[in-house]
């Protein structure tokens, strides 16, 4: 009776309870389907997401593994080139004589670029005036500009 | 044989940083504690504290901040605490070193400190140092990164914005600037606009910073910022996203303004060239999407290119570095 109703109200002619039965399951199952691909679909995005935010988190610790181990290979380099200067220094010496911060330390490299050249001894320059006035300000009891 | 050890050193408001030639990188928050009474003094078994140390037992100590807008304080404490904070971190940096060992050490300062900040750090330091440099720390941030030619260095520090034209010579006076807005300031701004909302949220200062520093961004879009913050006691979620962008953008709008201003007045041949080259440092050049705000800021005068450092907590100290051990040693002997 109800099916029958039901069909005659949708404009589906006087089908048998069973058809409208059948074609209620099926509408149903349609809807379930269609909302679990949806579902599907969302997590399926979120985990794009979220492997899109690994990836490039990935990313950023392999740039940073990159620096380090430039780093690394420039202070492997840095060591050999004490050792070789302690060396020639200590002579013929065991060079285990040596203290433990000659091995380690870097040793100062004067720069061979003329323009760096240049703005370091300004800046040398710079120091030297600043102690300069330093000295005539201290005499003269200055002000503290 | 005395050694002769190198110490770069970014001393910053907030943050201090040391590289040294033994390949050392050491970082503190600059301040220095002294514990309230003898009950703070026998339980911490030390007469003071430094830094995350400090910062850790702040509740049973006098906190002393010793710098401000970049400069230490003009105070004995401040004397002091600079002092004991400089000898430390250079003690931890060189622990190797014997007595008869030689430092010499290069000091970032803001491109416009006076002759008397300068004054300070050489009186600070003669005890420990033996031969100081003072270079102004945009300086030191592009001779980190090997940039000389036309740009334009921007260090956001917590203190102070300096800001410094590179044309391929040491900049004068007329290419540095030093803007008083930086990192507390966004700080400050931070806990009016989140009191405003929020009246009754506690804050202090380490949440405004801890927040600022995980979530800071200037860019368009971004997830929801919620933080648990209490009220009374009670720990509750509080949406902040958009109080926390127009903060940031009160400290990026004058920078890119000053930025303008750096551009407007160089010599117009090389305003492109300079638009094209900002460099952003400091810590403030963290905050997301900062440089595609200064990028933006830029378009009406053309268009412009802005990046950040990779290191911004040690490019600095790693550019002063950097300058000690490219010195010629007979340029030393005239200090």
């Amino acid at each position: 009776m109800i099916a029958q109703g039901f069909s005659r109200v949708i404009g589906l002619g006087p089908l048998s309870g069973l058809s409208v039965f059948a074609l209620i399951g099926i509408v149903v199952w349609e809807l379930w389907k269609t909302n679990t691909d949806i579902r599907v679909v969302r997590t399926d995005s979120a985990e794009d997401k979220d492997n899109d935010e690994r990836f490039l988190e990935l990313n950023q610790k392999v740039a940073t593994l990159l620096v380090e181990t430039r780093d690394a290979s420039r202070r492997i380099a840095q060591l050999q080139d004490s050792i070789l200067e302690l060396e020639n220094t200590y002579g013929a010496q065991p060079i285990s004589n040596a203290p433990l911060g000659a091995f380690i330390n870097e040793a100062a490299k004067a720069t061979k670029e003329s323009a760096k050249k240049a703005m370091l001894k300004q800046i040398i320059d710079d120091n030297v005036a600043l102690r300069k006035k330093i000295k005539l300000r201290l005499v003269s009891g200055g002000s503290k500009q | 044989m005395a050694t002769t050890f190198y110490v770069g050193i970014d001393l910053g408001t907030s943050r201090t940083s040391i590289a040294t030639s033994t390949g050392k990188r050491v970082s503190t928050v600059t301040c220095v504690g002294y514990p309230k009474d003898v009950i703070s003094r026998k339980r911490l078994g030390k007469d003071y504290l430094l830094g995350e140390e400090a910062l850790e037992n702040r509740l049973a100590l006098n906190m002393i901040w010793p710098l401000a807008d970049g400069v230490i304080r003009d105070d004995e404490r401040s004397h002091e605490a600079t002092a004991l904070l400089l000898k430390h971190i250079i003690a931890e940096g060189i622990p190797e070193k014997q007595e008869d060992d030689q430092i010499n050490v290069a000091i970032g300062v803001p491109a416009q400190a006076s002759i008397h900040n300068k004054q300070e750090i050489i009186d600070v330091t003669k005890d420990f140092v033996d031969k100081l440099l003072i270079v102004s720390e945009p300086f030191a941030v592009s001779y980190s990164i090997d940039r000389f030619e036309e740009c334009l260095i921007v260090d956001i520090g917590a203190g102070t914005t300096d800001l410094c034209r590179m044309h391929g010579s040491i900049p004068d006076v007329e290419d540095q600037m030093t803007l008083k807005i930086a990192g507390n300031y966004l700080d400050q701004q931070l806990t009016n606009c989140i009191l405003n909302q929020y009246p009754n949220v506690q804050v202090t200062p380490q949440i405004i910073k801890r927040i600022k520093e995980k979530y800071g961004y200037v860019s368009d879009v971004t997830d929801p910022v919620k933080v648990t913050l209490t009220e009374l006691g009670i720990p509750a979620e509080y949406d902040i996203t958009e109080i926390l962008r127009e903060c940031c953008l009160k400290l990026t709008s004058p920078i890119s303004e000053s930025i303008q201003d750096m551009v407007g007045t160089f010599d117009a041949d090389f305003q492109q060239k300079l638009r094209n080259n900002v460099i952003l440092a400091g810590g403030g050049s963290r905050l997301k999407g900062i440089d595609i705000a200064v990028e933006k800021s830029l378009v009406e005068y053309g268009g412009g290119d802005a990046m950040c450092v990779h290191d911004a907590e040690y490019c600095g100290s790693i550019g002063a570095l950097k300058m000690c051990l490219e010195m010629p040693g007979n340029y030393w002997e005239q200090i």
